[in-house]
């Protein structure tokens, strides 16, 4: 749908399909839940249909939509206070052995991404769900390079380290 | 960076890979965008607020001329009169000064002719 009937315009119809899986799993690690993270996402599409004017090319759409949505899931969180407070501090040293296969893997991890604050989750998200590299991240949330490598060290123990601990003692 | 990290990275980015919204999301936001275009592009009724309408104005203008004219009119005539009173009572004042003055003046004439011996 060329929503605004003009052929120079970007297509919003299909910057929508190219980006909605980004935009709504963004939302997804953040907010928990599929319905209020399709809440999410929606809007952020709907506050990017208002912004269509100013954008000038599908890589500057993917940019504002990836930035306006970690911003817009950071606040969310923050408004619910969904996060469980347990600081970076509590983790533990990362442990040797390496484990086997687990098929609960993935939603162990994710559940253990919910103990990361929300500016740390970010930069993990940014890195293993975007595959941003730490520049790219620093420049999307604005925070020193340094930073971002910080928190990718300290979430990656922090994770690491709770992991291992569940898989001790279950 | 050792093997252990490598696949644990592996792992992460495993369990955060992408997932598919809905399948009725792209038709959701669609529909909630054209419905905002529309919303958009309906003419605006104006609501004037009742204070900035001309007939309230013209009203509440006559009400204050109502209010406020026969009262200054009263006083500025009222001013006028005692003006006028005041300047009758000068004339007045002036006339019976001058009145006297040629009273006295008189009787004065009056006496010398009696004093002098004919």
């Amino acid at each position: 749908m060329n929503v605004t009937g003009e052929s120079a315009q970007l297509d919003f119809a299909a910057i929508l399909k190219d980006n909605q899986a980004m935009v709504f799993s963004v939302a997804l690690r953040f907010v928990r839940d599929r319905a209020a993270a399709e809440e999410l996402a929606q809007d952020v599409f709907l506050q990017f249909y208002q912004q269509l004017a100013r954008i000038e090319s599908p890589a500057h759409a993917t940019w504002w939509l990836r930035r306006t949505v970690c911003h817009r899931s950071i606040d969310e969180v923050r408004k619910r206070k969904l996060r469980p407070r347990v600081g970076l501090e509590s983790a533990p040293e990362p442990a040797e052995p390496s484990r086997p296969p687990d098929p609960m893997l993935r939603g162990r991890l994710l559940k253990l991404m919910e103990l990361l604050p929300e500016k740390a989750r970010m930069v993990v998200v940014l890195r293993y769900q975007e595959d941003l590299d730490p520049s790219e991240i620093s420049e999307m949330l604005a925070m020193p390079v340094s930073t971002v490598k910080s928190h990718l060290h300290r979430s990656l123990a922090l994770l690491r380290g709770r992991l291992q601990k569940q898989e001790v003692c279950p | 960076m050792s093997n252990q990290d490598q696949d644990f990275e592996k792992e992460l980015r495993m369990a955060l890979r992408r997932e598919e919204p809905p399948a009725d999301f792209a038709a959701k936001v669609l529909a909630r965008a054209k419905e905002s275009k529309t919303a958009e592009e309906r003419p605006k009724v104006v609501e004037m607020p009742v204070w900035r309408r001309p007939l309230v104005w013209a009203v509440a203008a006559g009400l204050a001329v109502t209010a406020l004219v026969p009262p200054a009119v009263q006083q500025y005539q009222q001013r006028r009169q005692e003006e006028r009173a005041m300047k009758a009572e000068k004339e007045l004042l002036f006339a019976l000064s001058i009145t006297r003055a040629k009273l006295q003046h008189t009787r004065e004439k009056i006496q010398r002719s009696t004093r002098q011996p004919l």
